[in-house]
């Protein structure tokens, strides 16, 4: 326990430095890894828990997102009734999108999503008038409150730091209540846990929508961030972008999604130098991550400190078995 | 009326095409639970590949072999060095399949470039001929026939061979059929193979019918899943029905309603997903 308080400190502590010691690009280059973190985070909380790996979660991202565009640059509609909608919208395509994913498994799910992910792009992409296609919808701008200007890099960075932390809090106290122990008992052995007498479908389903949520969170800023709306984000590319990045970071871990990315962007920045082969250096990186990491960055620090400060215990448990 | 009729061909040609891709994809998936999501990968590769030989040596014979050819070895390379270290969990080996096929599209799109290619067809299979109802381009009608032949083959060879049985066997319960003798996974390996170089020669055809650019492996891809999943997971007959729907649907969908002919393929799965989640010739697990 105290040694979670004690991350969770650190890591608020250089949220709050970060800002006040960084430049302008790096503080926008933090808001977009919080944005995607939280999208990692989306596919990690269903990855993690249930083995389900969605190619869709960035979808839901997309939904929110084109929401948002259209509702506020097409309509003008005020601010805080758009962000309102974009949830509720995505909720909806979460709860559609869920109804028809409850039933499949494993592979079958990554190939559903990926389906569902594509018809979606696929309706962005050619439905022009609502859209706007290929180009998107640009001006998509935050509101001004007073003095307080939304769409300052830094204001903006207060707002997705603050809800971003709130979010894996959330997510943190959902993977250690009862709900978070079932869906990790599902993944193990869904017959046990039907015949236990808990209802394995409305579990998942109620995972799945709250991941969509998630990714509906996401979009919001995402599209804020941006300031356009077009179909990229939607395609395949930016999905399995984060499948790599919560691969890479662990996504049975709670920060090993929010690691992935920020190490993933990292990587993109420095290759950036010298290539600008991205979907290669992203393909590779989901490659090796699989053949020789495939629990991921956070386990295998984990394990490394526990190693480290092991041999004054091991001493006086010699028989405890491995720690899964 | 005359509009109905080319619909219709054009669909049957898209048809045509989509079996062609998804029949190993569906055969290999039964088999081994492994869906191959370089499949549009290897479509691209078999198609760029393809062209090139007929413009370099001018016979399309040739073109379309090493368009198959190129496809095959990417597929027996992945299958030998990449999923047989992850063989059993099935998610690494699709995700294993996916960071490939982006490589391929990626290393594909620096080498030719991402302007749209597409096949240099020699003049007499250019020419439309009369069907009776209209006039249709020959070399379309020549890839449903080789459609209807390939369908034709795979079906004799499932139904009648030792080969056959043994891929049933597999797809039925591949423990049992292991224990009975039956070599699963260099059967595995034979499906895969087939299974790309199919994907290959439909990249070389297809390109008559979609010109090649970027992002034409994640579409083709994506039709080809819709297939499956409407037909049901690993069944041959399902593959054709699924073909015919999503082929007719793509075409009269972008005939009279452009603007959402990608989102309506999606419906006839979306539809058998409510009603029938195993796909239409599929079994229940």
């Amino acid at each position: 326990m105290k040694r979670d308080h004690l991350i969770i400190l650190g890591i608020v502590a250089a949220l709050v430095a970060w800002p006040l010691l960084m430049g302008n690009y790096a503080v926008s280059q933090a808001n977009r890894a919080m944005i995607y973190a939280l999208a990692a985070l989306s596919f990690s909380l269903l990855a993690g828990r249930l083995g389900w790996f969605s190619l869709c979660q960035t979808t839901f991202a997309g939904i929110s997102g084109y929401t948002i565009a259209i509702l506020g640059v097409r309509y003008g509609l005020p601010f805080p009734l758009v962000v309102t909608l974009a949830l509720l919208f995505t909720a909806v395509s979460a709860v559609i999108f869920g109804l028809l994913t409850v039933r499949s498994r494993q592979v079958s799910f990554l190939m559903l999503t990926l389906a569902l992910g594509q018809m979606v792009w696929a309706l962005s992409f050619q439905w022009v008038d609502v859209t706007g296609g290929y180009n998107g919808i640009a001006g998509v701008r935050m509101p001004a409150y007073g003095g307080l200007n939304l769409n300052d890099t830094r204001v903006f960075y207060i707002l997705v730091a603050t809800v971003t932390v709130a979010i894996f809090l959330a997510v943190w106290r959902l993977y250690r209540s009862p709900f978070g122990l079932l869906l990790l008992g599902i993944q193990e052995n869904e017959q046990r846990m039907r015949a236990l007498g808990h209802p394995v479908y409305l579990a998942r389903f109620t995972a799945f929508v709250l991941a969509g949520m998630i990714g509906g969170v996401a979009g919001v800023f995402l599209v804020y961030d941006m300031g356009i709306m077009s179909p990229s984000p939607l395609g395949l590319g930016h999905a399995v972008w984060v499948l790599t990045a919560a691969v890479l970071g662990g996504y049975r871990t709670l920060l090993g999604p929010a690691l992935g990315v920020a190490v993933l962007i990292a990587l993109e920045t420095l290759v950036s130098q010298y290539t600008d082969r991205h979907m290669m250096v992203i393909g590779l990186v989901l490659l090796l991550s699989i053949l020789l990491m495939p629990r991921g960055l956070a386990e295998v620090f984990e394990q490394y400190f526990k190693r480290k400060s092991k041999p004054q215990a091991s001493v006086t448990t010699t028989t405890r078995g491995e720690e899964p | 009326m005359n509009t109905f009729y080319f619909l219709t061909l054009n669909g049957l040609t898209m048809a045509a095409l989509l079996f062609i891709m998804a029949s190993g994809l569906t055969l290999a998936f039964g088999l081994m639970r492994v869906v191959n999501l370089a499949h549009g990968a290897f479509y691209l590769l078999g198609g760029y590949i393809g062209v090139q030989v007929i413009r370099d040596t001018g016979s399309l014979t040739l073109g379309i072999l090493a368009g198959g050819l190129a496809a095959l070895a990417g597929g027996l390379l992945m299958e030998r060095f990449l999923l047989q270290r992850v063989r059993g969990m099935d998610l690494s080996e699709a995700l294993l399949t996916i960071a490939v096929g982006l490589i391929i599209a990626d290393a594909l799109l620096v080498v030719y470039g991402g302007q749209p290619v597409s096949l240099p067809l020699p003049r007499e299979l250019r020419a439309p001929v009369d069907l009776g109802v209209m006039m249709y381009p020959y070399f379309r009608v020549l890839i449903m026939i080789f459609a209807v032949l390939l369908g034709i083959a795979l079906w004799l060879v499932m139904t009648y061979t030792r080969i056959g049985a043994a891929i049933r066997a597999g797809v039925d319960d591949r423990e049992t059929a292991m224990a009975q003798g039956i070599n699963v996974p260099l059967l595995f390996g034979g499906v895969f193979a087939v299974a790309s170089f199919l994907a290959g020669i439909a990249g070389v055809v297809g390109t008559s019918y979609m010109s090649l650019t970027q992002g034409l492996d994640v579409r083709v891809l994506m039709l080809s899943l819709v297939v499956i999943i409407i037909g049901g997971m690993g069944s041959l007959k399902g593959a054709a029905v699924g073909a015919l729907i999503t082929g007719m649907v793509s075409s009269f969908a972008t005939g009279y309603l452009p603007q959402f002919a990608l989102f309506f393929l999606f419906l006839p799965m979306t539809l058998i997903l409510v009603f029938r989640p195993q796909g239409l010739f599929g079994r229940t697990a």
